[in-house]
């Protein structure tokens, strides 16, 4: 659906993306991450068709958005800036792009939508007198009013309390699950990311570090690793010594009261157990430690910064 | 709807919530017409239709081209600084219907405020020589035909220019356009005195500029690339 291959954008003398290869398939969430100035929105605007590749190409449905206007009909986009008038009502900005993507029966959708968004009652005021959260919840309301296959957000969250950003989530959710819309998400919430996406790329000056699954990416990433917890604080030190013996222990450090073991193997931990007990320590728990996708994000974009 | 009317329905709408360019607008329009109108009724009547002439000639196409350089800023330069360009490109509109779109958009109002400019100029200046003072078909022909197309011809130009360049090289021409634009209008006096007269060639050369800044100006709307108005967004 969406497939971007070997994209290379120079500007002057500034190369913002170097050989940028992913592939976004139907249905799927696919988070984009990167910290800022990664090339993140460069690539977004160059599917979208507002820049130009210097080298390789980005295509949706095997074509170029920008020179394909019916194309265009069938994405939603919300930019980093909301791109509303400020001078007209919520209402007349829903309905100009309504209009403008030949939406029909649009008043009633515009009032579901307004409905939806908790925006009903202000519908008649003037764009510019919202707050930051109102309008991003409006930007997102005119992005998806014409019910589009392919939705395209730069950071969606960005300015909204808890109780908005839960909202924004479930809708990304229930749009991709019930209405098999792809989602193409740039975002710097790697919790967010972390909870709705099925596919993330990481991306850092210009070059992709990572790609893969969620789930793949912590499982590559994630050394099995168990935290372990002594009923007698006092027995740290002697579990350290004759842990730091074991072959199949490639590091062991004291954490609070409790040791951190990373093992050479995840099926190790039962015998690592054993020993502990035939060791005559009390073990109070035991228990795996798996990698959030802030730490891995952070272990890519660090290790490449020390490579650099 | 036509996308193109669309955005220039939408354009309208939004300059008529502009209370600061509609007040001024409004302001100029009513200001130049009765002061005009005061000037014209005071010669005799041979030399008051000369002086109408002139005045209608000259101040009508002198106020529709203050108002829609205000709106243009509005309409164009605005969309750019504020950003909103950027998702209405992404939109299923091509880059010549949003530029005539608000053209459009600009040219209308504006020409509407210079015709009733021309119409009270034409009305009060009778009433206050209690006479029916008429204008000769060339100025008819000025503000009914050379009129909108010298408005819409300005504004594209501009339009396409501030899509264009960069903020601060738009704000810099802006500057500058504004200087000749407000000596002209501060010149509307020398030319109520009735010594210009206006001829059906001044009429047709005016015409002609106007007519072929159009079209150079369509013709190059076709090199307006998005890639250049998002590298120039601030």
């Amino acid at each position: 659906m969406i497939e971007v291959r070997n994209l290379t954008k120079r500007f002057k003398d500034r190369t913002v993306l170097n050989g940028v290869s992913f592939q976004v398939n139907e249905g799927e969430i696919f988070g984009y991450l990167g910290p800022n100035g990664a090339g993140k929105t460069t690539t977004m605007r160059i599917i979208l068709g507002l820049l130009k590749p210097t080298a390789g190409n980005a295509l949706v449905w095997g074509q170029n958005l920008g020179e394909n206007e019916g194309l265009r009909r069938r994405i939603g986009v919300l930019l980093e800036h909301d791109g509303l008038y400020e001078r007209i009502s919520a209402y007349e900005n829903l309905d100009y792009y309504a209009q403008l993507y030949g939406v029909s029966s649009r008043v009633e959708k515009i009032e579901n939508l307004l409905e939806f968004t908790g925006l009903s009652d202000r519908k008649d005021d003037k764009v510019g007198k919202f707050s930051k959260g109102m309008k991003r919840k409006l930007a997102l309301a005119r992005a998806i009013i014409h019910d589009p296959d392919v939705l395209f957000l730069d950071e969606p969250s960005a300015g909204l309390d808890p109780e908005a950003q839960i909202m924004v989530r479930d809708l990304i959710l229930r749009l991709s699950g019930e209405e098999r819309m792809t989602v193409f998400l740039n975002s710097h919430d790697l919790d967010e990311v972390q909870r709705i996406c099925s596919k993330i790329a990481i991306l850092q000056r210009g070059e992709i570090k990572a790609y893969d699954t969620v789930d793949n990416l912590r499982g590559r990433y994630t050394k099995p690793t168990v935290e372990i917890a002594l009923s007698d604080g006092r027995e740290v030190e002697k579990a350290l010594n004759l842990l730091s013996s074991l072959n199949y222990i490639s590091e062991c450090k004291q954490h609070n009261d409790g040791i951190t073991v990373t093992l050479t193997e995840s099926e190790m931990s039962s015998t690592l157990l054993s020993f502990l007990v035939e060791q005559g320590l009390k073990v109070e728990e035991i228990k795996r430690v798996t990698k959030s996708l802030e730490d891995i994000y952070l272990e890519i974009v660090r290790r490449e910064e020390s490579n650099e | 709807m036509n996308r193109t009317l669309v955005v220039a329905r939408k354009e309208i709408k939004e300059l008529l919530k502009n209370k600061g360019i509609l007040l001024t607008a409004l302001g100029l329009a009513l200001f130049f017409s009765i002061f005009t109108s005061v000037a014209v009724s005071k010669g005799r009547e041979s030399a008051s239709v000369v002086s109408l002439n002139s005045s209608v000639f000259y101040l009508s196409a002198m106020v529709g081209l203050f108002i829609a350089y205000m709106s243009t800023s509005q309409i164009f330069l605005r969309e750019k600084a504020d950003r909103v360009i950027e998702t209405l490109m992404c939109a299923p509109i091509n880059l010549r219907q949003i530029w005539l779109g608000k053209v459009l958009g600009v040219s209308v109002p504006a020409y509407l405020l210079s015709l009733l400019m021309a119409l009270l100029i034409i009305v009060i200046s009778g009433i206050l020589s209690s006479s029916l003072l008429v204008p000769t078909t060339s100025i008819l022909v000025h503000v009914l035909l050379v009129l909108p197309t010298l408005i819409a011809a300005f504004t594209g130009l501009l339009g396409f220019v501030q899509f264009r360049l960069g903020m601060r090289e738009s704000r810099i021409l802006n500057f500058v356009i504004f200087a000749p634009l407000f000596a002209g209008l501060y010149g509307a006096g020398y030319v109520m005195g009735g010594s210009f007269a206006v001829s059906w060639t001044q009429v047709g050369i005016l015409f002609g500029i106007s007519a072929l800044l159009l079209a150079v100006t369509a013709y190059l709307t076709k090199r307006l690339s998005k890639e250049r108005i998002v590298t120039t967004l601030p």
